[in-house]
């Protein structure tokens, strides 16, 4: 396997008698996709924030590319839909891909084609020129995905990107995944569904209660996956490789 | 950071909520200037009548109507910067996204307060249209000469206002940034801003040279010259620390809020 383009080792975050998380590792390689699995409450939702440098851990380290993962030239190459899409009402799907490709580093080079490219493949081209604030929750979704590809960025960080979707457009967007890290992307995608990560991840991360509990080939899952979604920390521990 | 810039503008100003925000302010301020403009064209009338040379002498366009108008729209910033710095900090996920994909922490202040400074020019530079029709439409200048608008005093009673409001709207940004809280956070920084605006009132009661140091303190302190056109340093010199300090104080709290 490739070396890791980012990586987090023992990180934790939050204050002392409030961990959020405590002993994270994972890392991500170019080409690959990462399924990020763990309860609801489990941390991914900071794990994530921390991988794409808004957060910074309070013990440990997050390294992109091999420098800080807040430095910005790491932030640039890193593509990030949060859980959320970070879309504002007044503005419409047009105008939140256009934000996205100008923020991207290669801006110039992020043409329309890509845009239409991206809509397309989500299928969000009836909607281009509505506003955010009129769409259903499956629609902000895919134009959250979309504002994270446009830039082609080399870092894809998912957090529950099938949320909100319908089956044919979860099938289209594990289709649109694979062609990015088949580009070389190196993807993360965060669910807490583990039959989704057979069909997409090439290998797994497992946390529970702000701790890795495994990491591995996804085809090693079934045995580890009780222990990390839900056991005592001691059996999940027994778990980890 | 332009990309932000335009971003933050284009929320703020060019969106329906934006326009409506636009519509009301036009709204009140066009209310100020048209009772002030018949008061004051009443008084003159009286003075006229009775060729009252004194009392015509004192009526002053700039002074009294002009000067007039600007002081009241201070005071309707006073309720708006926080309104608008909370619309703005009202985007919770949007807001970190923007700061993951902005080229710096910087870059991402800058854009975001700059936003809230130039919505706040935009506001109040559209109420230079007041004076202009007045100079356009308005009566021919009386025998004292008070009726022609002064444009220097007119422009730099106009920077003033718009100083004042950006700082009110920075000011909350610094409280809405520290407490990670709009709503919560643009009430504290009214609260602040209402006692800050009337701490000069308290100075009777704190001795003179206590007092002195608050006098100097509230924003209410820095007005009155410039809306009459006078440029005085050490205004310039508080509107600038202010501004700036703000600007400081919300680019700390979001640093710290990522740790």
């Amino acid at each position: 396997m490739t070396e890791a383009v980012v990586a987090a080792a023992g990180v934790a975050y939050g204050y002392d008698r409030d961990l959020v998380l405590d002993g994270v590792d994972i890392s991500l390689h170019a080409g690959r996709v990462m399924g990020f699995l763990g309860r609801n409450g489990a941390g991914k939702s900071t794990t994530i924030k921390l991988l794409a440098g808004v957060l910074q851990p309070t013990r440990g380290r997050v390294t992109a590319f091999g420098i800080d993962a807040s430095a910005s030239a790491a932030r640039a190459r890193v593509g990030w839909a949060p859980e959320e899409p970070p879309l504002s009402s007044s503005l419409t799907v047009d105008e939140h891909l256009g934000l996205a490709a100008s923020l991207a580093p290669a801006a110039s080079s992020t043409t329309a084609s890509r845009r239409d490219e991206l809509c397309n493949a989500l299928g969000l081209e009836g909607v281009t020129q509505r506003l955010a604030g009129a769409l259903s929750k499956g629609t902000r979704q895919r134009v959250g995905l979309a504002m994270a590809l446009v830039g082609r960025p080399d870092v894809l960080l998912l957090d529950e990107p099938s949320a909100g979707l319908d089956p044919a457009q979860v099938v289209a967007l594990h289709a649109l995944v694979r062609a990015e890290a088949a580009r070389g992307a190196a993807v993360l995608w965060s669910t807490h569904v583990l039959a989704e990560l057979a069909r997409v991840a090439d290998d797994v991360t497992a946390i529970a209660a702000g701790r890795t509990v495994f990491t591995g080939p996804v085809a090693a899952l079934d045995d580890a996956a009780a222990a990390a979604l839900g056991a005592p920390r001691a059996a999940a521990s027994g778990a980890a490789p | 950071m332009m990309a932000l810039l335009r971003h933050e503008l284009r929320t703020a100003l060019w969106s329906p909520s934006g326009l409506l925000l636009v519509g009301v302010w036009l709204l009140f301020v066009g209310g100020f200037f048209a009772s002030e403009l018949v008061a004051f064209e009443q008084a003159e009338q009286r003075a006229l009548a009775l060729d009252d040379a004194a009392v015509l002498a004192m009526l002053d366009v700039n002074d009294l109507l002009l000067a007039a108008v600007l002081n009241n729209l201070v005071i309707v910033l006073l309720f708006l910067g926080p309104l608008l710095a909370m619309r703005q900090w009202s985007d919770g996920p949007a807001r970190l996204w923007l700061l993951q994909r902005a080229p710096s922490l910087r870059a991402f202040v800058v854009a975001r307060l700059g936003g809230q400074v130039v919505t706040v020019a935009v506001l109040v530079g559209l109420t230079l249209a007041l004076p202009s029709t007045l100079a356009v439409l308005g009566q021919p200048a009386t025998a004292a000469g008070n009726d022609v608008i002064d444009v220097a005093q007119t422009l730099v009673g106009t920077l003033v206002v718009v100083a004042a409001g950006a700082s009110f709207s920075l000011l909350s940004a610094v409280v809405i940034a520290a407490v990670d809280q709009p709503l919560g956070g643009a009430l504290v920084a009214f609260v602040v801003l209402v006692a800050l605006w009337l701490v000069p009132s308290a100075t009777p009661f704190v001795g003179p040279t206590l007092g002195s140091i608050v006098a100097a303190l509230s924003p209410a302190s820095h007005l009155e010259r410039a809306l009459r056109g006078v440029v005085h340093l050490g205004d310039v010199a508080y509107w600038l620390c202010l501004l700036l300090g703000c600007g400081v104080a919300v680019g700390g709290c979001v640093a710290g809020r990522r740790a």
